[in-house]
Parts: C-alpha cells; structure tokens; sequence
C-alpha cells in the first residue's frame, strides 16, 4: 500500500498522503518530513467522524469525498470502503488532476493483492 | 486591417477601464485584468489586480485573476531561475527563486527552495530571512502564534549569521516591543543604534521600550499567545461583519437559482445561525446549522494544527446531498444541494452571490 501512496506522492503539489480509519488509525502513511503520521491521521480522523455526524444530521448517511480548501495548502478525503486515504497538497493546486490520481490510488489500494 | 483591430481592441479596453474606474467591483475588476494580460498590458493588469484583491480578498474570480497574471509576468523568469540553479547553483539564485515563488503565492514551493538552499548553502542568512517574513506575514494576517514564534526563530537564525543587518534587527525589535520582551528589543535596538547611532527609527523605537511596563517572566509562546488575546479583546466588536443579518437574509434570496439546491445558509463563525433561505419544504434548519458548526469547527481546528492556515472552503459530497461551504469575513455559509446537482454551477453561483451580493 506504501508504493500506492508513494506513487501518488509523486503528482505534482501533493505534500502527503495516507490511508487512516476513521477511529484514527493509520493503516499507512507516505508524508513529508515535515508531517507527522500520528498527527495527521488523528486531525483526520476527527474531520472524518465530525463530517460524517454532521451528514447525518444534514439527512445523510455517509460522504465519499470531502475537498477541505485552506488558506496555504489542501487536504483531500477519499472514501475508500473501510478506510479513507487522505491527501495533503499545495495551495494552488488544480483539483481534477489530484482527483483524478486519488481515485486511481483509492482503485489500486481497494484490489490490490496482498504479495 | 491588424492595425483596425488593435484600434478596436484598445477602445474597449479604455471603455472598460473607465468603467471599473469608476466604481471598482470584483466582476468587472477581474475581466479588465484578463483583457489586459491579453494585450500585453501586464503592468496596467497587475494595478488592478492589487487593487481588487485588497478590497475584496473572498472573491474567487479576483484571486484567480490575479494567479493568472503572475503566472504570465513569472513564467519566462522562473524557467530561468530553474535552469541557472541546474547548471551552476548560487546563494542569490536559490533566494531570487524563492521570492518569486513567494510572489506567485506559492507558499509550499517557496518554503522548499529555501530548505534546498539552506542546505546548499548553510552560511547564506537569505533563505532564512525569506522563511522569516512568511511566517510573519501570515502571522499578521492570522495571528497564529506558531507563525509568529517561527517568524522570530528563522529571523534570529538570519541574524546569527549575519549579525549587522539592518532590517532584521528592527523588525525583531519592533515584533519583542510588540510583545512586551524588554531585554530582547533592547538588545537588538541597542544593536542598530551600535551600528547606526544616528538612525531615527530605532531611536523613536527604543523610546517605546523605556515605556514598556516590567517585563513578567513569560517565554515567547506565552507572549505571543497574550499578544492575541489583548488583540482579540480589543477588536471584539470589529470582528463582526459589516453586512447585517437582515442584509445577509435579503441578499441570499438573490443566489442564483440552481437546480437541486435544497437550502442556504449562513451562520457567525459556523455557530450561531445568521440567516436562511430554505428551497424546499422539510429541510430541518436547526440540524443544518449544527451540522455545519461541527463541519466548519473540525476543519478549522485540522487546518490550523496541519500549518495549512485558517479554513477558506469545502466541498462535501454525500450520497444524497452535496454540501458547499465558504467564508466571507466572518461569517459561514454553506449551500446543500441533491447530490445530482452540478457542482460548477453552484459554485459558479457562490463566486457570483460573493462577487455580485457580498461585495455589493
């Protein structure tokens, strides 16, 4: 799952990636040196249960994609079945080309074959 | 005929400069800028473009605009830098590329180049600086203490090297005057005034320490964080927006009508609620703004602590809704729609109500 992460790394603009879950635990992660795991996947882990508990009052049972936009960078959130891969990246980043990469990461990491 | 359609060309954009002249707003502002990037007019394009996104910093289209224009005035320079740097790397380089970076608004790049410089190039105080006062400037626009905190330790690592400059050392007095550390703005002014006995500011600016109440025994977090608590007290009242709710309530009644959209609405800070407008019949109000209070609150909470800056917007899309959220001033709105309705045209709707209705 490591070279999935790495792979999409590689776009260009994204900072970091991981796969959490959203009690927070993080299956894996590929992040710069200046982001922590632990860190991330538990900041990400209470977007994702304060989101989906807000869906849910909104009338929804679940989100598939949360596009959280800052003032200095980007976090992604791809619903992956039982886990979400979570991507940070650039400001000024064009969103469809990260989309595009997450969902080809997020098809990969969900038929993968474990070796 | 090339020439009666430059002729052509500059009338309209002469039309259209009188026209935004006459009364600047994002829409028009953002389309003079285009048309002057299109002739070649980068100087007249960036006038407006500083102009527009200093009166309006929500609008989408004046920020894209102005992204639109660095990019056209950089790039040939950038590509340069970028090839200079391959074939024969230099302290100058690298910090010419990361302030053009820092121009472009690319943050994460710039900060980069500075690592990469730093590393090339440990004993050259200019990335530093350049760290420095982008930690600063963010720290002026959001007034976060980590920023302020980074700011002074990349300036004092500028000064470590390079110990006479002038700059440096008043603006770190000016930042310890600010946050009531005595003994280190005395030290630095005291520097200056070694260097430069006569220099006017750093004489009206050591005035200011000797007015300094007692320094308390406080490490600079804890200064930095009191700092924004006077401040946060002091502009209490400020903070609110200018737009009343009633004048937010009539406004949200001119969104555009777009297929699929379910409710609008617009809460303080993603708390209390603002005001409303419900596009159909059982949509429960309440749960929506509880809702987006714990959206806005998480998000917020992640971005600061993830050193991404303040939240700005978000797109939420769930099975059976799709949820738009953005900020103006100090205030959240979120728009909910059917989870088949277009995206780009809402969010074509959002940047026209900010542009069009906010801004009006």
């Amino acid at each position: 799952m490591l070279e999935i992460l790495e792979e999409l790394n590689k776009e260009v603009g994204v900072v970091g990636s991981l796969v959490v879950t959203p009690d927070g635990i993080v299956v894996a992660s590929a992040l710069g040196p200046d982001l922590d795991s632990d860190t991330v996947g538990a900041l990400a882990s209470n977007v994702i249960i304060a989101t989906g508990k807000a869906m849910t009052l909104m009338g929804d049972d679940r989100f598939y994609r949360f596009v959280l936009t800052s003032a200095y960078g980007k976090m992604v959130f791809e619903d992956i079945g039982i886990a979400y891969l979570v991507c940070v990246t650039h400001q000024n980043l064009t969103l469809d080309q990260i989309l595009l990469a997450m969902q080809s990461a997020s098809y990969k990491i969900k038929h993968r074959r474990v070796k | 005929m090339a020439f009666f359609a430059n002729w052509k060309q500059k009338r309209e954009l002469k039309r259209i400069a009188r026209q935004v002249k006459r009364s600047l707003s994002p829409g028009p502002a953002s389309a003079l800028v285009e048309k002057y990037i299109d002739s070649g007019l980068l100087e007249d394009a960036e006038e407006i473009a500083k102009q527009g996104v200093g009166l309006f910093p929500f609008s989408n289209t004046v920020q894209a605009a102005q992204r639109h224009l660095k990019k056209a005035k950089y790039y040939d320079q950038l590509r340069r830098l970028i090839d200079q740097i391959k074939e024969k790397p230099s302290p100058t380089l690298y910090a010419m590329l990361a302030e053009l970076y820092n121009e472009l608004g690319e943050t994460d790049r710039t900060l980069e180049v500075c690592r990469e410089g730093i590393k090339q190039f440990p004993n050259y105080e200019g990335m530093y600086l350049i760290m420095g006062k982008i930690r600063y400037n963010r720290y002026l626009k959001e007034e976060l203490t980590k920023d302020g905190m980074l700011a002074v330790d990349f300036f004092e690592k500028a000064l470590a090297i390079n110990g006479r400059d002038y700059k440096t050392l008043v603006r770190l007095g000016e930042i310890y005057i600010e946050l009531g550390m005595r003994t280190k703005a005395l030290e630095k002014l005291k520097s200056v005034l070694y260097f430069a006995p006569e220099d006017e500011s750093a004489r009206k600016l050591m005035e200011r320490v000797q007015t300094l109440p007692p320094e308390q025994p406080l490490d600079i977090e804890e200064c930095f964080n009191q700092l924004h608590k006077k401040r946060s007290q002091q502009e209490g009242r400020e903070r609110r927006s200018r737009l009343s709710e009633q004048d937010i309530e009539s406004r949200l009644w001119n969104f555009a009508e777009v297929p699929g959209i379910l409710a609008i609405i617009c809460t303080a800070e993603g708390a209390r609620k603002f005001a409303s407008r419900i596009a159909k019949e059982g949509v429960n109000e309440d749960a929506l703004c509880v809702g987006l209070g714990e959206i806005y609150s998480a998000a917020q909470d992640s971005s600061l602590r993830m050193d991404i800056g303040s939240f700005q917007q978000g797109i939420l899309y769930g099975s059976a809704i799709q949820v738009h959220i953005f900020r103006f001033e100090n205030l959240v709105f979120a728009v909910i729609a059917s989870a088949q309705a277009k995206a780009d045209a809402i969010q074509t709707a959002i940047d026209n109500f900010i542009d069009n209705q906010l801004y009006a």
